[in-house]
């Protein structure tokens, strides 16, 4: 519901409260004003000549250990093979149609809307391709895409729409959906229609959808796919300070696996890794997060020992955490040995902040570059790592 | 964000060179292409004055282009940006100009208890339950949740932008979404 709700209240805004590119001119306009007002004005004829030796000076004596950075960082790149950690720059693009740009593994391509298409870039051939040409606007948020399939929602159009890769066949299923997670040929959306609010699944190869959940019964109820396995939770029984409890179901046979609990108040980010229900977790009052996890042989609830963290991504042992630096955070790689989190080195030469890790089924960390490299990610092969 | 950046920076300053300068538009482009929209929209919904809005938003990136020498290669550009927002909206709140204009409002639906055309477009956009559930609330509850649910910052980067500690954050996260579903159930209505 996170993204229903996100979406409503964008809608509370007028659609007209945007920035037109004559604002965005003035803005430049008047930093370049305010720039240049704010700049030292002309001294005597010595004055600047010792300020630009001090400069000189002083440039040189900061520059020196990022001269040996960017060396270490050379050094460092070429050390970790192009199969095991990638930079993948489209240019034109920017954080905003890249946070949520999806890596398919099979086919190598990085898919993303640009706000009106959905476009696929070849990270082998450096070349973009244009799938989806769509006469309204497409939210990134409101796109899944795997090797076979593109399924995403037009805004003001009614119902959704799939693509079927392997013939180019489009088809448009008349039903409201939010919330949309692909499993291969499975889509697992929340259909709002005439006052049913349902977990659904869609067979993406007969277009036979099946009722899976009435969800206002357990409203705002959350969901995750993974593993052949959809974990069903209710994160609003936060505020009991008991315990948070979620299901576990067969995707194939709609069979309920189990029910387990979290001893924590709060829960968030629940991820199925292998046969393991990760959350991240937390009661009122702790300074930090836990990483913990139910392992569903067992029933047993275990914690990983972390580095303190804002949010995590994980397949199987590699786990990937935004950690705090300084007043910021940046993401950095570690493998779970007997539940303890240990540092991997892959991630920290590169200087640009990382941000929203997530893995692809397959185990390939994707990371957007915040910073001058806006256009950029990261891929991380986790089944390469030492 | 490279490190050499920072000496473009200095010399920027000092020379004012035509490639550096570049580069310091570039930066500032970027974000505005990145966070500009999202920004002015986010202030517009806690303030609810267009013109405003586009004036505090203008205020946040000419800071960010004076300021980015200060930024390092992971300094989060994105918490900085809504710092600066949010803390133009809560002067603005405290300003004499939002004060009088709270004052005009009164007498003006004293006098003309009448609907503008404006005001009937705005009703019309926000008539979602969970938007007016969300609106209802004391602005410490609906500001974080328009940050985290809108902007997408994490409870850690709310807690830099409003200077308040994470826990803070998350117990007033808790609230609001617990005030508004109290709402929700009272009002019986999702779908």
């Amino acid at each position: 519901m996170h993204e229903h709700l996100r979406k409503s209240l964008d809608q509370s805004i007028p659609e007209k409260v945007t920035l037109k590119d004559e604002q965005k001119q003035a803005i430049l306009a008047e930093a370049h004003r305010r720039l240049e007002n704010g700049a030292p004005s002309r001294k005597p004829a010595l004055k600047p000549l010792v300020t630009a030796i001090a400069v000189v000076g002083i440039a040189g004596f900061l520059g020196m250990p990022y001269i040996q950075n960017e060396i270490g960082e050379q050094a460092i790149e070429e050390s970790t093979p192009a199969d095991v950690l990638r930079k993948v720059s489209i240019p034109g693009e920017n954080l905003g149609t890249l946070i949520t740009a999806i890596y398919v593994d099979e086919t190598k391509e990085i898919i993303y809307s640009d706000g009106k298409r959905i476009i696929a870039f070849d990270t082998e051939s450096n070349t973009k391709e244009i799938l989806i040409d769509g006469d309204a606007n497409i939210s990134g948020y409101e796109v899944v895409a795997n090797e076979s399939w593109i399924v995403w929602k037009q805004e003001d159009i009614e119902g959704y729409f799939v693509l079927n890769r392997s013939n180019g066949e489009i088809r448009n299923i008349p039903d409201e959906l939010h919330d949309m997670q692909i499993a291969g040929d499975q889509l697992i959306y929340t259909s709002v229609s005439w006052g049913d609010v349902w977990l659904t699944k869609l067979d993406l190869t007969t277009l036979e959808q099946t009722r899976l959940y009435d969800k206002l019964q357990k409203q705002f109820g959350h969901e995750a796919v993974g593993e052949g396995k959809l974990v069903l939770w209710d994160p609003y029984t936060e505020i009991d300070p008991i315990q948070v409890s979620f299901s576990v179901y067969d995707l194939q046979t709609n069979q309920e696996i189990g029910s387990f609990v979290f001893p924590y108040e709060s829960v968030y980010n629940l991820t199925v890794s292998e046969n393991r229900v990760f959350a991240g977790l937390y009661n009122e009052g702790d300074e930090m997060t836990t990483l913990g996890y139910v392992d569903l042989s067992d029933g047993q609830f275990y914690t990983v020992e972390t580095p303190d963290f804002v949010s995590y991504a994980v397949y199987r042992d590699v786990l990937a955490l935004s950690t705090p630096e300084k007043s910021s955070n940046t993401v950095e790689l570690y493998k779970i040995k007997n539940n303890k989190a240990h540092a991997l080195p892959t991630l920290n030469h590169i200087q640009e902040r990382l941000v929203r890790p997530r893995f692809t089924p397959e185990g390939k960390l994707v990371v957007n570059v915040e910073g001058a490299g806006f256009y950029s990610l990261y891929v991380v092969d986790a089944n390469k790592l030492d | 964000m490279k490190p050499f950046h920072h000496l473009f920076c200095l010399t920027f300053r000092e020379g004012g060179g035509v490639v550096q300068k570049h580069e310091r538009d570039q930066l500032l482009l970027t974000a505005i292409d990145s966070y500009g929209d999202y920004l002015l929209r986010l202030i517009y919904a806690i303030i609810k004055d267009e013109k405003k809005a586009e004036d505090i938003v203008q205020e946040v990136f000419i800071r960010y282009y004076l300021n980015l020498e200060k930024f390092e290669g992971r300094s989060s550009v994105k918490t900085y940006l809504y710092r600066i927002a949010v803390n133009e909206c809560h002067n603005y709140f405290k300003s004499w100009a939002y004060r009088k204009m709270e004052i005009s409002n009164l007498f003006g639906h004293l006098l003309v208890n009448k609907d503008t055309p404006e005001k009937k477009i705005l009703q019309k956009e926000s008539d979602d339950h969970i938007v007016k559930m969300i609106e209802g609330l004391p602005l410490k509850y609906r500001e974080v949740i328009w940050l985290h649910y809108y902007s997408e910052l994490t409870v850690t980067e709310i807690g830099s932008v409003l200077n308040c500690p994470v826990n803070t954050v998350k117990t007033r996260l808790a609230r609001g979404r617990e005030m508004a579903r109290i709402a929700l159930e009272e009002g019986n209505d999702y779908a």
